[in-house]
């Protein structure tokens, strides 16, 4: 397994510099530049800032200079935040971010497992179809919905307060804007598969050598059922983590998901690639941890082959 | 059991790696907690500057902000010019030579002595190419003896820059205490332009190359208007305090201004109505015409500036340009009869009200507000400079002179007006990505097709992209929009000159240069505006753009804040506001 685990960091390192480099040549390849403008600045003035920021030097050339400078850790400078780097962003966003998204992550799997869980024990009951409306629900209404009925309801109550991260209860609606869909999903994920899992012969050979009803659903139906569930948790926690523009916009969170679309639009090239760099490595490190948990669930899925 | 217990630490170890996420969080989000004394006002400034240097500033958030911590010469309030940096100013009676008399008790945050020099430094700052500041192209339209040739120089050897510097006509003399600037023509509009914060005085400490970092920095933004910045967090909020060094500090009725950047409009309003925020540059929208009604704290205001379209121009051999647009066919829209039959049948007071957003529908170029050597706005002056009426009353007139234009472009088809409509139908109607440019769009186009028989096409790319294709004029007709920065029509209709960055039609017409050309170079102030009236007549005779209508600008502010004020050109001013308990 270790053998495994060092090949796929190896792995990844491969992967971050393909990710690096094709954002950075696709980036260059639309139209538009940092300095576009309303008003085009004029020619001289547009020239001396790509020679500030050293857009004059041939493609390849500012490639290996920015390639240089991220082994060191440096992600350059922020074209459209002039008075800050993309390192300096990173570090303020992310905590912001990554706040909510923790406690969203931590909601979705203490509800929504559970949820399934109880909803696939009790199929085609009153509690069974509850939950499953309650999770269509969480399903098809987007974020944005989500979030712009928390705003009319702050406006309307006074203790919930209209956005920014001040008090507890101001997660509240970031929380459930930006975690609904997936502790729907992970609920309708677990309910399937746990049904799917019930109907086996081993769940039928173990009730019938006896075995109490709680070792059957927690020693041998859970933990089965979970593979498909952990498959879809990591990669979720990646995207949570990493925060949404809506939800940050409508709640005035100061993270770094707003950047994510707002780098584009301003051709900010060193934070397009700042802000999917990490979203690239938390994605690995998810999908790494994924593989590894695979294996202490099930002990037939072996890594190191 | 084991393997159950692994489970656990599986997902644990899931927890654990978001954890580590996690634990960082304290460090960044620390907010700077308001004294609970002080006045405060809760203002909602909208995005996070791009910059707070008035010498590099671009944007109008920015100003907004720099309006308030830094002091030009004079301020602007609504359209009045009061004292600033300045007590007083003299105009020689040539009009070349301005005077401006520095205040004695001028001084800078820190509390040190503000004079002439710091003047002369900060404009220099401003017009050095190395410096390459977004704004540096206004010096052009100030007439400064010697600043057209230091900003647009075309060297970049260090000894040939500094030698235009020194050319440049503004000297600092009596120690300090005056301020003169030499002029290569008369400017009626020179004096309200130093309102403007691309003249405003920067600190010595602001470094001629770089990149502004030290407006943004609480220990380094020294300025000299009525706040002091005490506070930035990047894509959150500032902090303004009162500047006790300030001349006119007494008359400043707030201590702490909280600034916020939030730049979705609908959270902002729903702030707004929680009471957590006082002023709001924007609403959403939707509320705009039930605020216009029932709201005693929204206010409109005239931008001045249009919002137009443009018809591209280029190989017109009459009134085009020789932009270069491949193999595009433009040859129907160089007939001046189908310019005008489009542009007559627009219901332009439908197209506002469907908006929304109270804007003023545009007959001609220029905005309302721009006053002339009589004391008339130049706006109502030219409301006959061509047949264009607000509402759906030239419709008629507009089918004649479709009729016309197509019995001149397909003289040999059976059906010339059909004819014409093939070839219109098969145009796009470019516009950048945004619903209120769509639902332009969507109205101009049911417009024609009501009035006129054919349906154009509509197009939209993203913003960045479109700014590319609208200057390479690789469109048939484009959305166009342009706001001024100084109190002077020459500024609105100037851009469509031969050479300008931002003639997108391409129109090349020499009587209407030679028309801007007289203003220009006019001694008198009322032969600058009959020449400017002569060239807006020319120009809307030519039709090289419809105008659709004039910008404005909306703001709603708490009642209980009073004394505030805002310059025509749009920057806010808390200088003189309270708070009214």
């Amino acid at each position: 397994m270790y053998n495994y685990v060092i090949k796929k960091i190896l792995f990844s390192f491969l992967t971050l510099l393909i990710v690096v480099t094709l954002v950075f040549f696709m980036l260059r390849a639309i139209p538009g530049g940092p300095f576009t403008r309303e008003k085009p600045l004029p020619e001289a003035t547009r020239e001396r800032l790509e020679e500030a920021y050293g857009l004059n030097e041939p493609l390849f050339k500012q490639y290996l200079i920015y390639m240089g400078n991220l082994f060191t850790g440096d992600l350059g400078p922020s074209f459209r935040k002039p008075a800050y780097s993309v390192n300096e962003l990173l570090a303020t966003g992310i905590p912001q971010t990554a706040k909510v998204g923790l406690i969203a992550v931590i909601l979705i799997v203490i509800l929504g497992i559970p949820l399934g869980v109880i909803s696939a024990l009790k199929a085609n009951t009153s509690i069974d179809y509850g939950v499953m409306i309650l999770a269509t629900v969480g399903i098809t209404v987007p974020s944005f919905v989500i979030g712009s009925l928390f705003i009319l309801l702050a406006q309307n109550v006074a203790w919930i307060p209209v956005g920014g991260l001040t008090k507890p209860i101001s997660y509240l609606g970031p929380v459930v804007a930006l975690g609904g869909y997936s502790l729907a999903f992970v609920a309708r994920l677990t309910r399937s598969s746990m049904l799917e899992v019930l109907r086996q012969d081993y769940i039928r050979t173990a009730r019938a050598k006896g075995l109490s009803e709680y070792k059957v659903i927690f020693k041998h139906a859970l933990k089965n059922s979970l593979i498909p569930v952990v498959t879809y948790i990591g990669p979720m926690i990646a995207a949570l983590m990493t925060g949404s523009f809506v939800v940050e916009r409508i709640f005035v969170i100061n993270g770094i998901g707003k950047y994510f679309t707002e780098s584009i639009g301003a051709r900010d090239y060193t934070l397009v690639i700042g802000v999917t760099l990490f979203y690239a490595i938390f994605y690995i490190i998810m999908v790494l941890l994924v593989d590894v948990a695979y294996s202490l669930i099930d002990p037939r899925i072996r890594l190191s082959k | 059991m084991k393997k159950l217990l692994l489970t656990f630490v599986a997902i644990v170890a899931l927890f654990a790696f978001a954890a580590c996420g996690g634990t960082t969080t304290t460090g960044g989000g620390t907010t700077t907690q308001a004294p609970a004394a002080p006045v405060v006002l809760n203002w909602n400034i909208g995005a996070d500057p791009l910059t707070l240097d008035p010498g590099l500033n671009g944007a109008s958030d920015g100003g907004d902000v720099i309006n308030n911590t830094f002091e030009g010469l004079v301020r602007e309030k609504d359209g009045e010019i009061f004292p600033g940096m300045a007590e007083s100013w003299e105009v020689s009676s040539d009009g070349l030579t301005v005077t401006f008399n520095i205040r004695e008790d001028a001084k800078w945050s820190d509390g040190s002595k503000l004079d002439a020099d710091d003047f002369v430094r900060s404009w220099l700052r401003g017009m050095d190419p190395r410096n390459a500041s977004e704004y540096s192209w206004i010096w052009e339209y100030t007439n400064v003896v010697g600043a057209d040739d230091f900003v647009f120089a075309s060297t970049t050897v260090d000894s040939e820059l500094d030698a235009l510097a020194d050319a440049v006509g503004i000297e600092s003399q009596d120690d300090g205490a005056t301020f003169v600037v030499h002029l290569v023509a008369p400017t009626n509009w020179f004096v309200s332009l130093m309102a403007f914060y691309h003249f405003m005085p920067v600190p010595e400490t602001a470094s001629t190359t770089g990149t502004g970092a030290w407006a943004k920095n609480p220990t380094t933004a020294i300025s000299n208007g009525p706040f002091k910045l005490t506070a930035y967090t990047v894509g959150d909020r500032l902090k303004l305090e009162k500047n006790e060094h300030y001349w006119n500090a007494e008359e400043v009725g707030i201590d702490v201004i909280n600034g916020f950047f939030i730049d979705i409009s609908t959270t902002a309003y729903a702030r707004y109505e929680a009471g957590e925020l006082d002023v709001l540059p924007s609403v959403p929208s939707a509320m705009i015409p039930g605020l216009l009604v029932a709201s005693q704290e929204f206010y409109v205001f005239p931008l001045l500036g249009t919002y137009y379209i443009n018809f591209n121009l280029s190989g017109n051999p009459e009134i085009g340009g020789s932009r270069n647009v491949g193999s595009r066919d433009l040859s129907i829209f160089y007939n001046v009869n189908l310019r005008y039959a489009l542009a007559l049948s627009l219901d332009r007071e439908a197209i506002v009200e469907a908006l929304g957003t109270g804007a003023v529908p545009a007959g001609g170029f220029i905005s309302p507000g721009f006053m002339d050597h009589n004391g008339d706005d130049f706006f109502e002056n030219t409301a006959e400079d061509s047949e264009i009426v607000t509402d759906d009353g030239a419709y008629a007139l507009a089918v004649t002179y479709f009729a016309t234009a197509a019995n001149e472009l397909f003289p040999e088809a059976s059906d010339p007006v059909a004819a014409l409509r093939a070839a219109l139908a098969s145009k796009t109607y470019l516009y950048n990505t945004s619903d209120g440019h769509r639902q332009v769009g969507e109205l101009v186009q049911a417009m024609w097709e009501d009035n006129l028989g054919f349906r154009i096409q509509l197009g939209n790319e993203e913003w960045a992209t479109f700014q590319g294709t609208r200057t390479d004029g690789a469109y048939d007709l484009a959305r166009g929009g342009w706001l001024t920065d100084f109190m002077d029509p020459s500024g609105m209709i100037g851009i469509f000159t031969q050479g300008n960055a931002y003639n997108d039609p391409d129109y090349n017409n020499p009587a209407f240069e030679a028309a801007l050309e007289a203003a220009r170079t006019a001694t008198t102030a009322q032969a600058h505006f009959e020449a400017l009236y002569e060239a807006h007549a020319i120009f809307m005779g030519d039709m090289p753009i419809i105008p659709i209508y004039h910008y404005n600008d909306v703001f709603l502010i708490k009642a209980k804040v009073q004394g505030w004020s805002r310059s025509v050109l749009g920057s806010i001013d808390f200088s003189t506001a309270y708070i009214q308990q």
